[in-house]
């Protein structure tokens, strides 16, 4: 890659990953169904993963998971009288949601433009899943009792809501990547040679 | 070696360890790990305060537009009104001196008379159900300092209760909202020696905008419509704090008696919020006095 190349990719994330968190704190009414708040920032690193590779979606998605720690971090831990704010969590989830969504399914799917909608569908339903799972074991471990959302409200009020905004918003993310993205033509290169075809890696179904 | 340190895998794990490191030093109880996050406050903060400004600017372009005759016809109206609130303020303005005479004379003390108030605009909201705490626009340069020990109630300008200060750094601070599930508070019914109960804030009733009351005493029921506000024990929220009304009750269980509470406040809708810090006393000041 040459500096040039690198600069631009640098400049590029760069500014995709502070433009994009900061709408989504700063307007979560505006991007929302049914009280779910458009995910951009997921929507980016699964994105950025499936397009890019691990690494790009390992680095994106742990800077990506701290700025969403230091804006609205989880309240973990702390004293029963003092909660404390919890720093990591985010990095965690996000760094290994940019890894696994640039190798799960990426051979099948072949990096193919309409098939990151699939992507995103597939990381959405795996991110409230376990953010659920994850609430309630935290739930019971901090003695606040069993009593939790029902099944039923965390399928239609949650999860499926969620996938609709999530779908929605990778439109936006998908033409950004691609038309004005880190990687000339919208194709890492590095990646190329790993996969079967040559040739231009945007294919539409 | 050099094979193992370069190793993808490797470095992954090593960054997975830091990061559980992170997490578990950040939950201990006055922790630096928020004062590291104060270089990076200098960047992000700008950034988001810039895409705020914008989208401040084109909302409020459409909304002039769209709202232009009937915010003339509203203008007349108000014109009217305020000539009328003009007299209402000027007997106010009598009474207030009426009452601080009084106040004097029988040595009335207003329950937040030792606290600072301190104005500050919220910044960001929550991200999603789980990232949902709100950062606020003071931080430690402010006097917003919060530790172990101490924390400071957050209030919207009809002192209304929003929340508490989570954390700060230099240039601003995290408020947890009261309908997050980390969120506790000791209420009572807002009557002379009205029951003394406990809100919380819980996942299931999180996005309907409830909380849960729980900790009601066995021999007191609560009804719907009653207004709920601080009770002041545990020293954290003075005493007094409207927080809301209880929307329905529970007592199917005798063991497990609860009712749910829709608070005043819509955090969506509010832009900016007020800290009360109290005042602490001056030690050398009290010193001297004692000698």
């Amino acid at each position: 890659m040459t500096r040039k190349e690198r600069i631009r990719k640098i400049l590029v994330f760069s500014v995709y990953i502070l433009i994009l968190s900061s709408v989504q704190v700063t307007f979560p009414d505006f991007f929302t169904f049914h009280g779910q708040v458009a995910d951009l920032m997921l929507v980016f690193v699964v994105m950025t993963g499936y397009f890019y590779g691990p690494i790009d979606g390992a680095v994106v998605g742990l800077i990506v998971g701290f700025i969403r720690d230091y804006f609205a971090g989880p309240s973990l831990g702390g004293n029963s009288n003092i909660p404390g704010a919890t720093l990591g969590i985010g990095m965690l989830v996000f760094m290994y949601i940019g890894i696994m969504s640039a190798i799960f399914f990426t051979k099948t799917f072949h990096r193919r433009l309409l098939l990151g909608f699939v992507q995103i569908f597939i990381f959405t339903i795996i991110y409230k899943v376990g953010g659920h799972i994850m609430s309630f074991l935290v739930q019971i471990l901090s003695g606040r009792g069993v009593e939790y959302l029902s099944f039923s409200h965390i399928i239609l009020d949650s999860i499926l809501p969620q996938i609709a905004v999530n779908l929605v918003a990778a439109i936006l993310v998908i033409l950004l990547i691609r038309y004005i993205g880190p990687y000339k033509k919208g194709v890492n290169k590095l990646l190329i040679e790993e996969m079967d075809r040559s040739g231009d890696a945007w294919q539409i179904v | 070696m050099r094979r193992l340190l370069s190793s993808k895998l490797f470095i992954l794990l090593m960054v997975t360890l830091l990061i559980v490191a992170v997490i578990i030093f950040s939950s201990i109880p006055g922790n630096p790990i928020h004062g590291i996050t104060t270089p990076f406050s200098y960047v992000l903060d700008p950034v988001q305060k810039g895409i705020k400004s914008i989208g401040d600017n084109i909302s409020g372009f459409f909304v002039s537009v769209s709202d232009g005759m009937s915010i003339r016809n509203e203008n007349e109206a108000l014109k009217a009104e305020i000539a009328e609130l003009e007299y209402e303020v000027a007997q106010g303005e009598e009474a207030t001196r009426r009452w601080e005479e009084l106040k004097d004379a029988f040595q009335i003390k207003d329950s937040f008379e030792n606290y600072t108030i301190i104005g500050t605009a919220i910044l960001t909201r929550e991200a999603d159900e789980w990232f949902s705490v709100i950062r606020i626009d003071s931080g430690t340069n402010d006097g917003i300092s919060v530790s172990s020990e101490e924390s400071y109630a957050v209030v919207d300008a009809r002192m209304n209760l929003v929340g508490r200060i989570l954390s700060a750094d230099e240039e601003s601070a995290k408020v947890l909202p009261l309908l997050h599930e980390g969120f506790s508070v000791s209420a009572k019914v807002n009557t002379v020696n009205g029951a003394v109960v406990r809100v919380t804030g819980e996942t299931s009733l999180k996005q309907d905008g409830l909380c849960k009351i729980t900790r009601i005493p066995a021999l007191i029921d609560l009804k719907v419509g009653d207004e709920l506000v601080t009770s002041g024990q545990g020293g954290l929220f003075p005493a007094g704090i409207p927080i809301g009304v209880v929307v329905s009750v529970d007592y199917s269980s005798d063991l497990n008696r609860s009712a749910t509470l829709r608070p005043y406040v819509n955090i969506m809708e509010i832009k900016d919020v007020f800290v009360m810090m109290p005042i602490k006393e001056d030690v050398e000041t009290t010193t001297t006095e004692n000698t």
